[in-house]
Parts: structure tokens; sequence; C-alpha cells
């Protein structure tokens, strides 16, 4: 976990050092009349105190036990699943939330699940028309209806 | 009789058809969240959300807090069945339970875990009901001074009962903190941090974060690894625990019962902490303390019975202060702020019917859940056996479901993704998501407190000190600091942590 932690606690100090210098662009304000960048600025230090802190206490903690996070991973299943549901989010006002969600819940349960194409286009069908009566008739969501109109 | 007459209101609301049908739905949905393993009540709390926004706020909170203590009661189902636990707070159930159903003592295991939910949570509701309007009136007397001390207090607590380093789960509340200042400034009304966003107008918004911290970020992590599932394949009779079950247990089910409310009023404490105590505690009063572990019933009765009087308890700090105690309660304050309805002191006698009707409402759900749990165990069995590829895509969609509806953007869409990411990342580095999502709750109210405070004193920072509740809370925040540096204190509650990480 250690060189982990060095890293981590790495890139939160540097988040934390721009919302620091960012912070003042909106007025610290004085101390009796704090402006609106003095709690981003607050928050900022106590970003960078305590990833400094987690830094120091990886750092001398040498003998910590070693973790290989990414190992046994499937990298590809978590890629896909990530740029469906980008894909999704962009095509979803052009195509409509009918026939969008239809594919995403195929590709999810035929090539994430590997489940067979059967099963897959049942459940995808069965999902997407009753979450469109649930949620848009039913509950009135005014989900999107795309070019096609439904 | 004041407290007999507002029972008797609550019990009024709480009986009308439309909560009843709402408490209903919440406990039948909160039993299979606690079923299903991989997705804990805080995911599916901030799934449900947005579709409470187009309900009325009593009925909404009903059903959400019915999810919540329901999956206490579900979530030990799979810990003796199937040796997973449905969530968190049922880990420890894993270690006698599961052996009890190898030794053929499923029934009496869920019986027993059943029952024990339901004293517990039925002395939580009471105590919740007598502890609640007195502490109300306490905290009348607080100024955002005490606020604002109060506020870093829990933070620091939460930090320090986290499951792991401190500084890394007081740097995710200092990242809170930062995130609940995006967008306009209440104050000033000028934007920050948005890049021009229009989404970010409004800060990232409570449900796209939650949900992706909580529910993307879930699934990525299940996913990531093939999910075994193997159910114990045992018959499951005499619910119902013998006499002699009875005379182990009773003990340990009050000590539970106790030990859960208390330690689920403090913020951080929650039904995880409870849950662990309980059985340490157990271990520690029994005359066979060999024994646990080889499916000891005392071993279940207490944890249960802990992790659901903690799930009554947590209601208090959020429905009295404002403050809430852990993730679950920082939703249901994010969702009664939504509605218009600013917890704190004056909640009480500003709403009362939703006050007394929800935790009436708990009640009656208690009675549910009990029925639920123990003459349809079956059909929660049966659940357990719908596969993780059907249950993941759902899940997923109704994420996207519930980010998009809540303001028709696609931009709330972006930002659930993002944190989900983020939320996986997080789980993969060991940093802790509650002090996250407290942080950003009680972020804009922590600055709200600090402005008043500082704009009081003419911004001399001793107002802090010299009001005596204020300096109290930041006297006890400044000896939690100390004692995880104090070498001693500090291998002592890694011990704890390590244990209940394991």
């Amino acid at each position: 976990m250690r060189r982990h932690d060095l890293i981590s606690s790495t890139i939160w100090f540097c988040a934390g050092l721009f919302v620091i210098l960012y912070a003042p662009q909106f007025d610290l304000g004085t101390a009796s009349m704090p402006g609106t960048g003095f709690m981003p600025f607050l928050a900022g230090i106590l970003m960078c105190i305590f990833s400094a802190i987690t830094f120091g206490q990886a750092y001398f903690n040498k003998g910590g036990t070693t973790q290989k996070l990414w190992g046994n991973i499937q990298f590809r299943k978590l890629i896909f699943v990530l740029l469906s549901l980008l894909v999704y989010t962009f095509f979803l006002d052009i195509i409509g939330f009918l026939i969008c969600t239809f594919l995403l819940i195929f590709f999810f349960i035929h090539l994430v699940g590997s489940e067979g194409w059967l099963k897959s286009v049942i459940a995808a069908g069965l999902t997407s028309i009753l979450s469109h009566f649930l949620f848009d008739t039913w509950l009135q969501a005014n989900l999107p209806k795309g070019i096609l109109g439904f | 009789m004041d407290l007999i007459g507002n029972v008797l209101y609550g019990f009024s609301v709480a009986f009308q058809p439309i909560n009843l049908l709402f408490c209903f739905a919440g406990c039948v949905i909160g039993t299979l969240v606690g079923v299903l393993p991989g997705f804990g009540p805080t995911a599916a709390i901030s799934l449900l959300l947005p579709m409470t926004f187009r309900l009325d706020p009593i009925s909404g909170i009903i059903m959400l807090a019915g999810i919540y203590y329901g999956a206490m009661y579900g979530g030990s189902t799979t810990s003796i069945l199937v040796n997973i636990p449905g969530e968190a707070a049922s880990v420890v159930t894993c270690l006698d339970g599961y052996q009890m159903a190898r030794q053929g003592r499923a029934g009496p295991a869920l019986g027993m875990s059943a029952i024990g939910s339901f004293i517990a949570g039925t002395f939580s509701v009471i105590a919740l009901m007598v502890v609640a309007p007195p502490l109300a009136e306490v905290a009348l007397k607080f100024g955002p001074a005490e606020y604002f001390s109060l506020m870093v207090l829990g933070l620091t607590l939460l930090g320090f009962l986290s499951s792991g380093s401190i500084s890394k789960a007081l740097l995710m509340a200092g990242f809170g903190i930062f995130l609940g200042t995006i967008g306009l400034d209440n104050l000033t009304g000028i934007p920050r941090f948005t890049f021009g966003s229009e989404t970010l107008l409004d800060g990232p918004g409570l449900v796209p974060v939650v949900m992706g911290l909580f529910g993307i970020g879930e699934i990525l992590s299940n996913l990531e690894q093939p999910l075994k599932r193997e159910i114990f394949d045992t018959r499951i009779s005499h619910l119902l625990p013998t006499v002699r079950d009875w005379i182990e247990s009773k003990w340990a089910l009050v000590r539970g019962s106790v030990i859960g409310f208390f330690l689920g009023i403090l913020p951080g404490g929650g039904a995880v902490i409870a849950s662990f105590a309980s059985y340490a505690i157990e271990k520690r009063f029994s005359k066979t303390p060999e024994k646990f572990g080889t499916g000891m019933i005392a071993g279940v009765a207490g944890p249960e019975s802990a992790n659901n009087a903690a799930a009554g308890g947590a209601f208090i700090p959020m429905l009295t202060l404002g403050i809430p105690a852990n993730p679950v309660m920082a939703i249901l304050l994010g969702a009664l702020i939504i509605h218009g309805i600013q917890p704190g002191p004056f909640l009480i006698k500003e709403h009362p019917d939703l006050f007394w009707g929800v935790v009436t409402s708990m009640y009656i759900g208690n009675i549910m859940l009990l029925i639920l749990n123990l003459p349809l165990i079956g059909l929660w069995v049966r659940a357990l056996r719908i596969p993780y590829s059907i249950l993941f895509p759902l899940i997923l969609l109704f994420c996207l479901i519930g980010s998009y509806s809540l303001k028709n953007s696609l931009g709330d869409v972006f930002v659930m993704i993002i944190f989900g990411i983020l939320g996986y990342l997080m789980r993969k580095y060991r940093y802790d998501t509650p002090p996250l999502v407290l942080a950003f709750v009680l972020g804009p109210i922590m600055e709200a407190s600090l402005r008043r405070s500082l704009l009081l004193s003419n911004g001399s920072p001793f107002i802090f000190f010299e009001r005596p509740i204020s300096a109290g809370l930041l006297l006890i925040t400044s000896l939690l600091l100390c004692s995880s540096i104090v070498p001693a204190l500090k291998k002592r509650r890694e011990k704890i942590v390590f244990e209940s990480a394991d």
C-alpha cells in the first residue's frame, strides 16, 4: 500500500494546492467579513495538510505490506462499462431513451455478463419498456424521446 | 402525557394508507437490498432519492428510512446462508450465523436475527421518541459558533472511527468541504469553481455525487472480479428459537440494543461499529468465549440487535441537530433540504407531522419487517439466486435515470460518471467515502456558521473558545486528534479498525 499511498497523497496534495491558489480569485475577504473564496481556501489547506501527513506516514512506514492493487483485474470489462455509460449519455438525447436503454442493457448482459442472445434480448426489451413506463409514464420523468419520437 | 399525545398523532400520520404503502415499499426494498450482496442501503437510497422528490416529503422519508432499517434485517440472511454479508453491518454475523447453518440450525439463526432485530429496532424507536425532543430543546440554545464546533467534532469523530487511516479520512473531509463550496455562493451569488459550466452553478448535486460514489463505484468494484456466490444448501425449518436459545441470547439482545443505540448516535459510529462492538462484548461476557465462531447464537443475536438499534439511533442527531451521523443520514438530510424542510432543533416544532409520522412509521415498519423476514424467508433466499449479470445493468440504469431525471440534465449524468470513477479509485486506494459525503452535505452549513460566527465576533476566532458549549466540543475534538498521536491509543484504535475491516 506504501507506494500507492505516496502516489495518491501527492495527487491529493496537488489538488489541494490548486484550490489554495485558485480560491483567492473569488476574494478571501477579511477576518470579520470572510469572502467567497475563504471556505474553499480553508478546505484547500486542510487537503494539503492531511495529504502531506498521509505522504509522511507512507514514506516513513517502510515495513508496510506490499499489495498489488491492479493485479487480476478484468480491465476490459471495466473500461467497456465506463465507455458504454459515456456513449449512452452522449446519444441519449439524439436516439431517445427506449432504443438507447435497450442497446445498453443488451450489451451489458450479453457482453459483460456473458449471457446468451435470447436471454439478453428478452431482459433488455423488458427492462427498457418497463423502466419507460415506470419513470416516463408513471413518474413523469420526461425522458428524452430522440429523433424517432419515442 | 405530551409524549403519548405526540405518539398518537404520529400514528395517525403513519397509518394513512399512502404512508403505510410507502413504509411497506421501503421495508421490501430494504430487505432486498440487505439480502443482495454488493449493493448496500446507501446506494439504494441514493438511487431512489430522485423518485421521492415527486412524493409528499413525509411519504418519501418514511420510504427511505424503511430502506435503511430494512437493509439491516435483510443483511443477516446472506451472512447466515451464503457467508457473504449483504451489507457491511452484517459482516460479523457471518462468523457464528454461517456455522449455525452448517450445523443445520439456519432456521433458529435466521429467526433469532429477525426477532433480535425487531426487539432492538423497537427499543431504538422508543428511545428516539424519548431522547429527541429534549435534545432539540437543548439544541435551541446553539448559536452559529456551537454549530460550527459541533460539525468540526462530527467530522473528526468520523475520521477517528473510519475504517482506515485518520489522515486519509480527514483529507476526504477536506475534499468534501471543498466540493460543498462549488457553485453559487449563497451570500454573494458569485459562482465558485464552476469553470463556466451551467451544471456546476448549483454545485455538483447530492444525487449525482452519491449515486456515482456508492452506485457506480460499487458496481465497478464488483465487476473487476468474478462474483462467487455459493448458497449453503440447507432446509430452513424451525425458525422460532428454542427456550435454550432464548436463555443464551437474552442478555446479548439487551446489551446489543443499548450499545447499538448509543453508538448509532455518534457521528461515524453507526451500524457497522455497533455490530463489531456488540460481538466483542458478548465474547468478553461469555463463559465460553472460545466457542465464539463455532455457531454460538449469542454471536448472532448481539450484533444483529446492535445494528438495528444503531439504525434508529442515527436519526437523533439528524432530526434534532441537523447533523447526520452517517452517509445514509446525510442523504436523508439532503432530501429534506431539497423538500424545503430544514432539519434541526426547530424540525419537531415546525413539522411535527414529519417527525412523529416518520418515527412511528419505524415502529410499524419493524412489525412489517418481522413478518417479511420470518414467514417469507424462502422468498428472499430465492432473490439471492438472481445472477449479478442481470442485476448490475439494472442498478446502472437506475443510476443513469436517477441522475438525469433530477433536472433533465445530461451534465448531472457526467458528474455521476466522474464520481463513479472517483468512488472506484477511492475504494482501491482505501480512502473512505463516508467522510467525503458527510463533509459535502455539511460543508455549506459549516461555511454559513463560520461566516456568521466571525461576523458576530468582529473577526475574532476566540468566539469558538469563549462560549462554553463550543469550547467543550472543540476540546473533545482536540483530545480525539491528540489521542490519534499517542502510540498506545493509536495502536488500540488500529486494532479495532483492523478487526472490523477483516
